[in-house]
């Protein structure tokens, strides 16, 4: 518990009697990390985030900031007084306030003219400080929200869903931006998100929630390469899963003998991801190809197994794979196999 | 999604419950003071004058809507949906009459109709009709109170209509066409379920209106409860019936209450707010020429005629004084005086009532639970009440509890206040509401305190709402007249004290020049509300 920033041990929240929100989360975030909660709505991601604000209080559990227990036990800090920033998934900037007021805000008044100017540096929103909220873009309201979240230069940064009010393409300059600003300012930081691409990109650490759980918390490519459960596997991107069986650190199954990442034995479902497996176009192999979406800087193949089952692939675009063509399946690296129900 | 940390503070929760147990003080009085009294006090009213009163109350009541309903839709839908000329220009000049109290209304057409008033001077001046010989319609019966409470209650109905025609989704009607619904059926089955709790909502603060209304039926001298409570209380002394009047009069009004709040919970479930496009109007065709012949009829009556007649009077006064002008001394430093004590005591009633509205409706807002409802609705309980009853139970609760108060400006204030605080509470309610808690948890994530929270974001995002708020509380105020006349303190006259001291004594004229004051300031004030954020619309539904 000593080199965790924020440390979140068996917290449960419950509203009236309708289940808990969070039930029973725990995770430790190292000072420096940016941490992302990720989840399908609902899952009790955005309620843990703000169990950790201060906004709301947990049933049970307690948590830690910086090795203070600000709720658990009888201990309770309010928010005010916590230390932490915030970016919330609207902006929340004060529409009374100008920009530069805005940022000014947490601040005294004595030390706040530079920090503004230089906050507004940080953010890219140089020249910005006169305006009104309402006179800004969704991306700029949340670069201003961002910097005044950073102001009072806070160990711990929290952002709800920051980037889901904006298209597509803004998001994915702005959470870059964004990244690259918290890691400048060297604040732990953790942001809750749905959209598992976001989540994987710009996190070094991601805490998988489903159902006010907290069922795997890892770097990304682990999460996206050895998922812990089946569910996790779907959710955090495409996964092909087909029955084989086991015999410690093989498997046989419709794609042949695979190996596997832990040894097992017995019955189990193996998962592959699509862009994990190669084609190569023979007279007769193990699948033939169904369909095929055309996306332009890849493609995505639909194919029948002659073994029984279906598969998804991802290939670059190439001239001989077409629509009825046979084709021999090959499995790059290791699989994960899990326990056949 | 959620709400900041559940249990409110307990100075904002003391603060809210001591406002409503205040609030609700006057109503309990009234109840108790009818259930104490002698039972033969009972058994004399019933017998007595309360079946005719109830048959008098009822004729107004049905009168008044079916008029307020035929002129409120027709107007609506003739600006809102057809190629009206001028039609944004009639939709603002149709709203005004809300600013027109009932009397002023009613001191207008006594004006106008009365022997030896204008109408009969230029009948005989230029019809040829011998004096004596001319038809007036006579307006001291229930088609005058009708025709005259209607004139100003329409807006009631014309303006939650109005929005309601505006915001149906014009996709709702087009769907219903695509469906293969013909025209007329598509406004049938899909416009018109959408706008109905809208109309019967304002129908109902219009019966309401004409409950509560004391100075128009008593100019008209048509005895309604609210006549009977004040002659039971002044002229016959008689406290015990007054209540037991009271209580029946609450009574009636319950239902109409609950009907309302009832119906406006169903508006906000059936309208949508999703992307609204400006709609097909409706093509006159030769019928223009008549709507148009319509509106202007109305707009003439409800609000051309009284600013004509009244503005034409004071003028008058001013520039020709006669000796009754002298008496009364209405013309110079009067009116002013007059005009002052009103703007003094509206000012502060409206933000008292504006500021004590602040801490049930903050506890209802941010921390929901039974508790905040309880202290909401007992916040609101004085919109049960009358003025008059308001008036008298504060009357007989100063005399028992603090007699030396009586007869001072702060009993006119506070029973002004308490008058006023259930409008302060739903004009202020959607003002708190428009701020989004994300921003006060913003501010407390950045370590400020939560009373320093309130005052830093809460009250200024919510100020331009809480702003036109209390110029509706105000509005209300610079209007209010039974409670003005139980409790003013002697020679301290308010506009429409003066107003009505001029109609009892029958000397209509003189109740022109604070008349004229009265509306030129309300109708001013209410111009720039149209406009409002915070929708005029909405707002004015409480506005009784």
């Amino acid at each position: 518990m000593t080199e965790a920033l924020i440390s979140v041990q068996n917290v449960v929240k419950r509203y009236g009697d309708v289940g808990a929100a969070v039930a029973g989360v725990s995770f430790d975030v190292p000072r420096g990390t940016i941490v992302a909660l990720l989840g399908p709505s609902g899952c009790g991601k955005t309620t843990t985030l703000r169990l950790i604000a201060g906004l709301e209080t947990p049933n049970s559990g307690a948590i830690w900031l910086e090795g203070r227990k600000v709720a658990g036990d009888g201990a309770w800090v309010p928010p005010e007084a916590r230390r932490v920033g915030m970016v919330f998934q609207d902006g929340a900037l004060f529409p009374h306030l100008t920009v530069a007021q805005n940022i000014a805000f947490p601040l005294n008044k004595r030390n706040g003219r530079g920090r503004v100017e230089e906050l507004l540096d940080l953010v890219g929103m140089r020249g910005y400080g006169e305006r009104y909220p309402h006179q800004l873009s969704g991306g700029q309201q949340q670069r201003v929200a961002l910097a005044r979240a950073l102001a009072p230069e806070p160990s711990v940064v929290l952002l709800d869903e920051p980037f889901s009010r904006l298209d597509a393409a803004l998001r994915v300059s702005l959470r870059e931006d964004v990244r690259a600003i918290v890691k400048r300012t060297g604040a732990t930081t953790i942001f809750v998100t749905h959209d598992q691409e976001e989540a994987l990109s710009i996190a070094d650490v991601v805490v998988v929630m489903f159902d006010g759980r907290a069922v795997q918390v890892g770097a990304p490519q682990e999460i996206y390469t050895r998922p812990a459960t089946r569910a996790i596997a779907t959710f955090v991107g495409e996964a092909n899963l087909l029955p084989g069986v086991a015999t410690g650190a093989v498997a046989e199954s419709a794609l042949g003998r695979v190996i596997l990442a832990t040894p097992q034995h017995g019955p189990v479902d193996i998962m592959v991801r699509p862009e994990a497996i190669e084609l190569r176009a023979v007279r007769e192999g193990r699948a033939q190809i169904e369909r095929i979406r055309y996306f332009g800087h890849d493609q995505s193949l639909h194919l029948r197994l002659h073994g029984g089952g279906e598969l998804d692939v991802r290939s670059l675009p190439r001239p001989d794979l077409r629509v009825g063509q046979e084709v021999d399946v090959f499995v790059r690296g290791v699989v994960v196999a899990y326990p056949s129900v | 999604m959620m709400n900041t940390l559940r249990r409110p503070p307990w100075p904002l929760a003391l603060i809210a419950l001591l406002v409503s147990l205040l609030a609700v003080t006057p109503l309990i009085y009234i109840i108790f003071r009818a259930v104490s009294a002698d039972p033969a006090t009972w058994a004399r009213l019933w017998s007595g004058q309360m079946p005719d009163l109830l048959w008098q109350t009822a004729v107004l009541l049905v009168g008044t809507i079916a008029f307020a309903l035929v002129v409120g839709v027709g107007m609506a839908w003739l600006v809102e949906r057809s190629d009206l000329p001028g039609r944004s220009l009639w939709r603002v000049l149709l709203a005004l009459p809300l600013a027109l109290p009932g009397y002023v209304a009613a001191i207008t057409y006594i004006i106008l109709l009365r022997r030896g008033g204008v109408v009969e001077r230029l009948l005989i001046d230029y019809a040829g009709v011998a004096r004596g010989e001319v038809p007036l319609p006579s307006l001291y019966n229930v088609g005058g109170a009708i025709l005259i409470i209607g004139l100003v209650t329409y807006p009631y109905i014309y303006l939650p209509t109005a929005a309601a025609l505006r915001s149906v989704d014009r996709s709702l009607e087009e769907a219903a066409r695509m469906l293969g619904r013909s025209g007329w059926n598509a406004f049938r089955q899909i416009t018109l379920p959408l706008v109905l709790p809208a109309v019967a909502g304002g129908a109902l603060l219009v019966g309401l209106y004409v409950l509560s209304d004391f100075g128009t039926v008593a100019m008209l001298r048509y005895r309604t409860f609210t006549t009977a409570i004040y002659n039971q209380f002044t002229g016959q002394i008689d406290r015990s019936g007054a209540a037991i009047l009271s209580v029946m009069l609450i009574l009636l009004a319950l239902p109409l209450l609950f009907g309302e709040s009832w119906f406006s919970r169903r508006k906000r479930r059936l309208t949508s707010d999703t992307v609204w496009r400006p709609r097909q109007l409706v093509k006159l065709g030769r019928w223009r020429w008549l709507a148009l012949t319509l509106t202007a009829l109305v707009v003439l009556l409800a609000l051309g005629l009284p600013l004509l007649v009244l503005g034409g009077l004071s003028i008058q006064g001013w520039l020709f004084p006669t000796e009754a002008d002298r008496i009364w001394g209405i013309n110079n430093e009067g009116i002013l005086a007059f005009g002052f004590n009103s703007l003094l005591v509206a000012t502060l009633a409206a933000t008292f009532a504006t500021t004590l509205a602040l801490g049930p409706l903050y506890l209802a807002v941010r921390f929901p639970s039974r508790l905040s409802r309880i202290v909401l609705t007992l916040s609101r309980s004085p919109f049960a009440l009358p003025g008059i009853i308001i008036g008298l139970a504060f009357v007989l609760l100063i005399n028992r509890w603090a007699p030396f108060v009586y007869g001072t400006i702060f009993a006119l204030i506070f029973a002004f206040v308490f008058r006023l605080l259930p409008q302060s509470l739903s004009t202020g309610e959607s003002a708190l509401r428009s701020v989004a808690p994300s921003l006060e948890e913003a501010a407390r994530t950045m370590g400020v305190a939560p009373a320093r929270v309130f005052w830093r974001v809460t009250l200024p995002v919510a100020a331009p709402g809480i702003l036109a708020s209390w110029v509706l509380v105000f509005i209300t105020a610079m209007k209010e007249l039974p409670t003005a006349i139980l409790l003013r303190p002697p020679g301290f006259d308010t506009l429409p004290v003066r107003i009505w001291a001029a109609a009892s004594e029958s000397v209509h004229t003189q109740a022109a020049p604070p008349a004229f004051l009265l509306i030129l300031l309300t109708t001013l004030l209410l111009l720039p509300l149209m406009h409002s954020q915070l929708g005029i619309d909405r707002a004015m539904q409480e506005n009784l």
